[in-house]
């Protein structure tokens, strides 16, 4: 089992965006209080990005670890939404201190609408993070699984390993659905400024927004040539190693930055010399007579819309001086914006709804099969929110009655047990009692007890004997169970295979 | 097989409560190397006949009558030379002036446990009529055929070194035997053991040998019936099929050589005190099964190859079923 270091994946681009969560919560943290002991400015944005690889590597690195610890399903989505949380909350504020001048007070930013428009959008975009994220690892676990069995036969190890390839695609069905609504919050979150905030989205906005967008469409085709090999895997076809996801999840990255440029522009905060990110910016914009504001002026009145081409452009096409390169420019990148924005909003709009024309039987619906198909989405959404809502009301319920030392415990337990954890096998499941040796083997191999597929149960249990003397005869006592419920006439009964569970879960927990 | 003093496990068994009082009475006489006594007895559960192939001393006529007189049966020795003619081994018929007619006397080969020393100094057509009636557990002799005993148990010898003058075992031939084992060197404090008790007092009872065999006989059957699983005949053969494709190999196991270890796995699995086996036991078997069931390749027997290595390379290819689940 590679260590904590050797963790780290050698595709730069999946460590990046695993980094992502962990990083930004780790970097912000740090950078946030020296901004506000010492506000130097150019020196530590400078130093924000390799220090963001850095310790995000290390986050990385370590959040890997955790997961391999046999962190608790529950356990793990919890650390991820508080690094959610706190990474949007604190990158929201630290990118307004970087480019609002002074140290401002939490409180005083979240009087401000650009504060809360960020916070949502940066929300969002790292809860798609963490499911790329746990795509990538359960793609990672597939594969892992796949070489380290050594599989020669495509079908073969497809058929073995069913399990991790249909958890793989059906996380990464949930991505493209996914994808697909930021997509088109991308463009709402222009639509919002422009509406709601009041505030005008110029040339270099709408061009960030719809690079985002595509940004975020270029995930959909390494998606769907992942979907594309696992079914070839399925038929037995060998398919090449080359690896364009995590490549394009790091474009997917950089659609943050993109949305965050157009919403900081957007916003108009004050822009200081001694923030690059804010100079870069201030000189991107120069480079289209982008006007910038220096001071937060008070929402303007809803201004009418424009017309697709200004009027004294056409004129000036029409027949009179013929109009400057850059205003030409300037007015082609405008339009070429808006056109783009419409295609690509059109364009999601598709992706989400065109698999619902071509369900499995192969024959297109109708108008009236494809609402009612939408009806029973919605329903059946609607109903699993309810149902999750009530198993967590009942297991606070329950853990009022608890010790008070237990309470979040009994939470922790109760919901856990009411929710339909789709990766849960039952007991006697065959998959599920190889699997469980495996975890055995994983933490003796923790142990510098190295495995062999050609090794036996029991073989390997006297190996580990010999380097763990203090687990021998538990570890022994596991084997034998395993053996028995695999190669006897009759398996282990269900009391039996209750002790070996619990067996295992003692081992392992040395 | 593992070292020394390897317990049999589960005792509770009746196959491993005979097994553990066998390798005890036979191991007074034939110290220190209970694994080699385990081997001798897998082979004759599964009816099948050992050879071994060792230096001259090392105990190899000790063990034979050791065990033979645990079971309780007839023991004869048959020392093989050149000039050695298959009616010494089957039986002759010889003319008996009292009565004016032949009376047919039986050979030694007419008995429960037959050690045949140094097999390759005999002639290969007597070595054929041994290795026929190893086959056919009957002898014909002049138009009269003869059932040997039940049970029969016969264990060759040859020594690796010597050349000149003698016959080896054709590798065709060696397949007949369940197992090949060397016994080799006993260990240094079993060494200095033999030499302050060099006799011990000789193991079995006499006057019980019919009840012994009979016992024998019950041990074989219920030796057919320990269970093996699909995925682990699926694993023998497994292992087998990979010696018909090795490019190292000029022969390699025959479907004699697989059933043999089906066989053997079962035995030694009834000897741990179970009913089904396991793959350790496959495992634990396969080298004295199958090492003298393949014929390297000159090029590669020059090379020191030796089948107990290949055999051991082998295994560590092949994957044990069952962690996929």
């Amino acid at each position: 089992m590679p260590d904590s270091g050797s963790a780290l994946r050698r595709d730069t681009g999946e460590a990046l965006l695993a980094v992502a969560l962990p990083a930004l919560f780790l970097v912000t943290g740090v950078l946030l209080p020296l901004e506000l002991a010492f506000p130097a400015g150019p020196l530590m944005n400078a130093l924000l990005p390799p220090m963001l690889l850095g310790v995000g590597s290390v986050g990385y690195a370590v959040d890997r670890r955790l997961t391999r610890e046999h962190a608790s399903a529950f356990v793990a989505k919890l650390r991820e939404a508080i690094l959610i949380l706190a990474s949007s909350i604190l990158s929201g504020w630290l990118l307004l201190l970087l480019t609002n001048g002074p140290p401002m007070p939490l409180a005083r930013a979240a009087s401000t609408p650009e504060f809360w428009v960020w916070l949502s959008l940066i929300a969002a975009q790292w809860i798609f993070s963490a499911a790329v994220y746990r795509a990538l690892a359960k793609r990672a676990l597939f594969r892992e699984s796949i070489e380290r069995w050594g599989h020669g036969d495509p079908a073969a190890a497809y058929r073995d390993f069913a399990e991790e390839a249909g958890e793989a695609l059906a996380a990464l069905r949930r991505i493209r659905r996914i994808v697909a609504f930021f997509a088109i919050w991308s463009v709402a979150a222009a639509l919002l400024i422009e509406w709601i905030l009041g505030r005008r989205l110029g040339t270099v906005e709408e061009l960030l927004i719809a690079l985002a967008f595509l940004l975020e469409l270029a995930v959909m085709k390494p998606l769907g040539d992942w979907e594309r090999e696992q079914t070839l895997m399925g038929e037995g076809i060998r398919v090449s190693e080359n690896d364009r996801l995590t490549g394009s999840a790091v474009a997917f990255l950089l659609a943050l930055p993109c949305l965050a440029g157009a919403i900081l522009l957007a916003a108009a905060p004050p822009l200081l010399p001694q923030s690059l990110i804010a100079a870069f910016f201030h000189w991107l914009a120069s480079l289209f007579n982008h006007p910038l504001r220096t001071t937060a002026p008070p929402p303007p009145p809803a201004p009418p819309p424009e017309p697709l081409v200004r009027p004294e452009l056409l004129k000036r096409l029409a027949g009179g001086p013929p109009p400057p390169p850059s205003l030409l420019l300037e007015e082609i990148m405008r339009i070429a914006g808006r056109v783009l924005v419409a295609l690509l909003a059109l364009a999601t709009l598709w992706l989400v709804v065109h698999p619902l024309f071509r369900p499995r039987s192969g024959k297109p619906r109708g108008p009236v099969a494809l609402l009612a198909a939408l009806s029973r989405k919605a329903a059946a959404l609607f109903r699993s929110l309810a149902e999750r809502l009530a198993s967590f009301g009942s297991a606070v319920k329950a853990a009022g009655e608890a010790p008070a030392g237990g309470r979040l415990r009994a939470i922790i337990a109760a919901t856990g047990a009411g929710r339909r954890n789709r990766r849960a096998l039952p007991a006697g499941s065959a998959r599920r009692f190889a699997r469980s040796f495996l975890k055995l083997v994983q933490w003796a191999e923790g142990k510098g007890v190295p495995f062999s597929p050609s090794m036996g149960p029991l073989e390997y249990a006297r190996l580990v004997a010999t380097r763990v003397p203090g687990a021998a005869p538990a570890v022994e006592e596991v084997a034998l169970l395993f053996e028995r419920n695999l190669y006897a006439p009759m398996p282990l009964s269900a009391d039996g295979l209750s002790a070996y569970y619990e067996k295992i879960r003692t081992v392992t927990r040395r | 097989m593992s070292g020394e003093g390897r317990e049999v496990e589960a005792a509770t068994s009746p196959i491993a409560q005979w097994v553990r009082q066998a390798v005890q009475e036979v191991g007074r006489s034939f110290r220190g190397r209970s694994e080699v006594i385990e081997l001798a007895l897998v082979a004759l559960l599964c009816r099948g006949h050992l050879l071994v192939e060792d230096l001259p001393g090392v105990g190899k006529t000790l063990l034979a009558r050791a065990l033979t007189r645990f079971i309780g049966g007839v023991f004869r020795q048959i020392q093989c030379t050149p000039d050695l003619l298959p009616a010494d081994i089957l039986g002759v018929s010889i003319f008996d002036q009292a009565s004016g007619s032949f009376r047919f006397r039986q050979g030694p080969i007419i008995t429960n446990c037959l050690l045949v020393d140094e097999i390759n100094r005999a002639t290969p057509r007597t070595q054929s009529a041994l290795l026929e009636a190893m086959a056919e557990g009957q002898v014909s002799v002049e138009s009269r055929t003869m059932k040997l005993p039940d049970p029969f148990f016969l264990i060759a010898t040859q020594s690796p070194l010597e050349s000149e003058g003698t016959f080896p075992l054709p590798e065709v031939q060696k397949d007949r035997f369940f197992l090949s084992l060397t016994i080799g060197y006993p260990a240094r404090e079993t060494e200095l053991e033999i030499m302050r008790q060099p006799f011990e007092e000789e193991a079995g009872d006499p006057e019980g040998g019919r009840e012994t065999a009979w016992r024998v006989i019950e041990m074989q059957q219920e030796v057919t019936r320990v269970h093996v699983a699909e995925s682990l005949r699926d694993y023998i053969v497994d292992i087998v099929a990979r010696t018909r494709v090795e490019p190292r190999l000029a022969m390699g196991v025959s479907p004699r050589g697989s059933l043999a270890l089906y066989k053997g796995s079962q035995a030694l699995a009834a000897l741990r005190g179970r009913d089904y086996v396991v793959p350790e036991d496959i495992k634990e078997i396969a080298g004295p099964v199958l090492s003298s069931r393949l014929l390297f390749k000159p090029e590669h027997a020059a090379r020191g190859m030796t089948p107990l290595a290949y055999v051991e390379e082998l295994l560590a290819k092949v994957r044990v079923p069952g962690y996929e689940g």
